[in-house]
């Protein structure tokens, strides 16, 4: 159901303000308006106590236009057509004042008229849901964390719900609607043996477009006392030895390799220098799409924004282009590009594949990301076990921790939340310390197997930044388990005391 | 709404603390000489905190009449009553015991309002044409906000707050994009950076690039720019929390307990901080809308001080709030919007002069914790690493990924330079930094990266 809220914004009114303006505007090209009303609510629980819960609404509008080849943008909190009429006149007038910077005219590809309502559907609403039950639910779980003897234990839970209304001087209309959510557990023990401090673990429970029946159904309870045994293994467990090793990489850990090392690599805006000041470019540059060998032959990767329950899933993105899906690595050769409205026109595409994105009515849409998957294997139904059982000795990766990738995508260090020994095809104990890192073309050129569909799980975050002022956007990336042969791996630990 | 309307209809419709704030922005990218995207923002909003025998409801959003006000207010109620007894429960602050005035008590604060981007376009414009003219191509981002706030505590108290800050950043390549220098400058007001200059260091950095030199990972004597220095002495006080110290979870536990005391640096280091520096001044105040091991809500309106966390290399003092610090016998030390870190009066240029064999870093990106017990951090260096060989720069060489502490880069610091606002590559300008060069001994680059 359409949240109330919203649907009780004069969306009408700020449209019909907001298209009679522009229609006076001389040199309009085109003109957008769009209005969100946004719920954000965190929840954070640690060990008995609940610590803060807090909700937020922003609700506010943009408008957006090209005037003469040059973009204007303004937004305001001011949702009366008074205030949409001033922000047209102020996007106008940024237009106008920078135009003499301008070298290059903003073209959009085409994209048909869409009027549309879409609705992601979601059981349990987490904003219908009483914070009493949410908060006695965390307690619990942070209290069999302490009771399995966790000297300290966290659970945060991160709920939003996005309201969009959209139309366009082309004669798009569009109203969204999606939810998502993040629980995050974690739990510490102290290092005996070690450093005396506290170490920690994170559950490898998912940020998901779903409702609060996620949170309940995951199995927390269960993952809590569980950890708590993990982490015991993990501090009585060796320190790694550095050297290279054969990884399976588990999808907990695996989908933010992709994120950082293919996902932010094939976005067409940082290949055009777009983002060079700030999230940087990429090696992977457009007059090599086609011929670039981005990895193995294993290596499949798609984007799209249709998968069930996704993070980036929408109907439309924010400037009203329909959601597709679209190769984007096959047989590991660069194929395509993420892409918004100017950035196809640029490329000389006939559309843009829907990935413009705006995480606030404050800001501009920019071309970021949708979901972005790596494809299980296609002729059959590899399971971990196979995966491990192809490994003399190695190390199998679960859950995200620390990462870090250069600017040009090429340098990346990931570590995880657990690292077992693979031994002779078995797993043979926890190992501490581990770190990998690999150069992008080099790591997945020696992916060697991929999981099959029964393995594949959608993953994500909801805070992937980009753009300048900065943003962040919720994304999935969908994977199975994957073999990837001879990747060198750091003892953290050492790194630190070099 | 005027921001008195905001605050004290919320108090009216029961709550206790209210937190209205304006706030305008406005900004412009640049890409390949040409200016690509740009925003004019404008918002009024509200935080208020409700409390109900101890517990706590927070709600927030953006509003534009009474009526939304007050139904925040209800539901931010609403939500105390739903909630278990805040920890961190204290007695709101009354009018004695707050803060007093308002940041402008520190001289030179402006209007709040508008933010501007007219003082440097002319500049800039001139700026992309020399860069067209020299065949190279310039990226770029500028902006400046403004913010005024309002505070009302159901006990009387009424504070104003402003803050202004504005940032230009600047990247420069070759056209051929094999060669890549990056500069930025932050201050209160755009008008207060000069763009030509920026440029002009960007010139002279592009011109030590023509010669390139390929080194190997390992330990390195490094010149750090403050741009640097300053990303990584704010890594330093997101960590410098008592609470965390008492619960053993970072680099300030000790065996026996915080390491406020501690000589964990060189004794040239000193971090300080001061909401009243007129260059970059912030509000002297505690609003806060969420608690944490940073700050209570029950601790609205408190002062900030000038507050010394580091002094001759020793640990002076950890970020604390009030009920943490009753609880554990600690000094209440609320967070800051500001940082800074003593320097001399020796120039970078001196420094190189002075350099036998060293790196000098420009900026880092990408950094990310590694090992919280050390707070060994894992990131980048990026457009502009250099080789000084006997006392000049002799060419630009490749990136590096480094694995470093603060702490640890810190204790190995001989030699501090001039400090300035810096801006931070990586946390940008949310906090003002002032930080000088420093010249660490035996930097650990960890690998080599291929991005230029």
């Amino acid at each position: 159901m359409l949240d109330p809220e919203f649907a009780g914004l004069p969306l009408d009114q700020l449209s019909s303000s907001a298209l009679e303006t522009m229609a006076a505007i001389p040199g309009l090209e085109y003109g957008d308006l769009r209005v969100h009303r946004d719920r954000v609510q965190g929840i954070h629980v640690r060990e008995h106590e609940l610590i803060s819960l807090s909700e937020s609404q922003p609700q506010g509008f943009g408008v957006r236009l090209v005037v003469e080849g040059s973009w204007g943008f303004a937004a305001s909190s001011d949702l009366t057509a008074a205030g949409v009429t001033r922000a047209v006149a102020t996007a106008t007038e940024m237009a106008r004042v920078l135009r003499p910077l301008l070298q290059e005219r903003v073209e959009l590809a085409p994209e048909p008229i869409h009027q549309a309502t879409w609705i992601a559907k979601v059981e349990l609403n987490p904003f219908e849901v009483a914070a009493e039950r949410k908060v006695e639910f965390m307690l619990d779980v942070t209290g069999r964390c302490l009771a399995a003897g966790a000297k300290f234990a966290e659970f945060y839970c991160l709920q939003a719900q996005e309201n969009r209304y959209f139309v366009s001087t082309e004669g798009s209309r569009i109203i969204q609607q999606r939810v998502r959510l993040h629980p995050v557990l974690e739990a510490g023990l102290v290092d005996e043996r070690g450093s005396g401090l506290i170490e920690t673990m994170r559950s490898t429970a998912r940020p998901v477009g779903r409702g609060w029946e996620y949170v309940e159904a995951h199995g927390f309870p269960a993952e809590a006392e569980e950890m708590v045994g993990w982490l015991e293994e993990k501090l009585a467990s060796p320190s790694v030895t550095p050297g290279a090793y054969d990884l399976v990489i588990d999808p907990s850990n695996l989908w933010l390799t992709i994120h950082e090392s293919v996902a932010h690599g094939t976005e067409l805006d940082r290949a055009l220098g777009y983002e060079a000041n700030f999230a940087g470019t990429t090696f992977a540059t457009p007059d090599q799409v086609g011929s670039l060998r981005y990895g193995s032959p294993r290596m499949h990767i798609t984007g799209d924004r249709l998968e069930p329950n996704g993070l980036a899933t929408v109907g439309f993105d924010d400037e009203g282009v329909a959601a597709q899906q679209w190769d984007i690595i096959k047989d590991g050769i660069l194929v395509g590009y993420q892409l918004n409205r100017q950035m196809a026109h640029k490329f000389h595409l006939p559309r843009s594949n829907g990935c413009a994105y705006s995480d606030s009515w404050s800001h501009l849409p920019l071309q970021r990301m949708p979901n972005v998957s790596l494809q299980p294997d296609p002729d059959r139904d590899t399971t971990l076990a196979e995966l491990l059982g192809g490994v003399e000795e190695g190390i199998y990766i679960l859950g995200d921790k620390s990462w870090s990738i250069d600017q040009q995508r090429y340098n990346f260090q990931f570590t995880g939340q657990r690292f077992y020994r693979i031994h002779k095809g078995q797993l043979a104990g926890q190992l501490r310390d581990v770190a990998y890192q690999s150069r992008t073309p080099d790591f997945w050129g020696r992916l060697e197997a991929v999981g099959g569909r029964s393995a594949w799980q959608l993953q994500g975050a909801f805070n992937c930044g980009k753009g300048e002022p900065g943003q962040v956007a919720p994304v999935s990336h969908g994977c199975a388990p994957a073999l990837f042969r001879r990747i060198s791996v750091l003892n953290a630990r050492q790194e630190g005391k070099e | 709404m005027k921001l008195e309307e905001i605050v004290e209809g919320g108090l009216r419709e029961g709550a206790a603390v209210v937190l209205g704030e304006k706030s305008t922005s406005v900004n412009f990218r640049l890409a390949n000489n040409t200016v690509t995207t740009n925003g004019r923002e404008e918002s009024t909003s509200v935080g208020i905190v409700a409390l109900e025998q101890g517990r706590v409801g927070v709600q927030a959003g953006d509003v534009i009449d009474s009526a939304q006000v007050a139904e925040l207010a209800r539901q931010a109620r609403s939500r105390a009553q739903q909630s278990p007894e805040a920890p961190d429960a204290m007695p709101l602050l009354t009018p004695d015991e707050a803060a007093n005035g308002d940041s402008s008590d520190a001289g030179t604060a402006p209007e709040a309002l508008p933010a501007d981007l007219e003082p440097i376009l002319e500049s800039v414009q001139e700026l992309l044409e020399r860069s067209r003219a020299d065949g190279l191509r310039c990226f770029g981002f500028a902006h400046a906000d403004a913010t005024q706030e309002q505070l009302g505590i159901s006990t009387g108290v009424r504070l104003e707050g402003r803050r202004q800050n504005a940032s230009l950043a600047l990247t420069l390549k070759t056209q051929d994009l094999r060669r890549s220098v990056w500069a930025g400058a932050t201050a209160r007001r755009l008008g207060e950076i000069d763009p030509g200059a920026l440029y002009q260091k960007l010139s002279r950095r592009l011109g030590w690039t023509e010669k390139s030199v390929a080194l190997p990972a390992g330990h390195y004597q490094v010149l750090l720019e403050p741009s640097a220095t300053s990303d990584l002495i704010v890594r330093l006080i997101w960590e410098m929390h008592a609470r965390g110290a008492d619960e053993g979870r970072t680099v300030f536990a000790g065996k026996s307990g915080p390491r406020v005391g501690e000589s964990m640096y060189a004794p040239e280091i000193s971090l300080e901080s001061d909401p009243r520096d007129p260059q970059m001044a912030v509000p002297t105040f505690v609003r806060c809308l969420g608690s944490s091991e940073y700050g209570s809500v029950f601790d609205s309106g408190l002062t900030v001080p000038a507050a010394v966390w580091v002094a001759k290399g020793v640990q002076q003092d950890l970020i604390c709030p009030r009920r943490w610090a009753q609880d554990h016998e600690h000094p209440v030390r609320p967070d800051v919007d500001n940082l800074a870190m003593r320097g001399t009066d020796t120039s970078l240029d001196q420094m190189i002069a002075s350099t036998e064999r060293a790196l000098l870093v420009t900026s880092l990106w990408y950094i990310r914790d590694v090992d919280p017990a050390t707070l060994l951090l894992t990131g980048l260096t990026r457009d502009g690493v250099f080789l000084i060989e006997h006392g000049e720069v002799v060419g630009a060489v490749n990136n590096f990924r480094f694995n470093e502490s603060p702490v640890g880069v810190l204790q190995r610091t001989v030699e501090i330079g001039r400090s300035e606002l810096a801006l931070s590559r990586e946390v940008g300008d949310e906090v003002f930094v002032k930080a000088p060069p420093i010249r660490v001994e035996s930097f650990f680059m960890s690998s080599v990266s291929d991005a230029i």
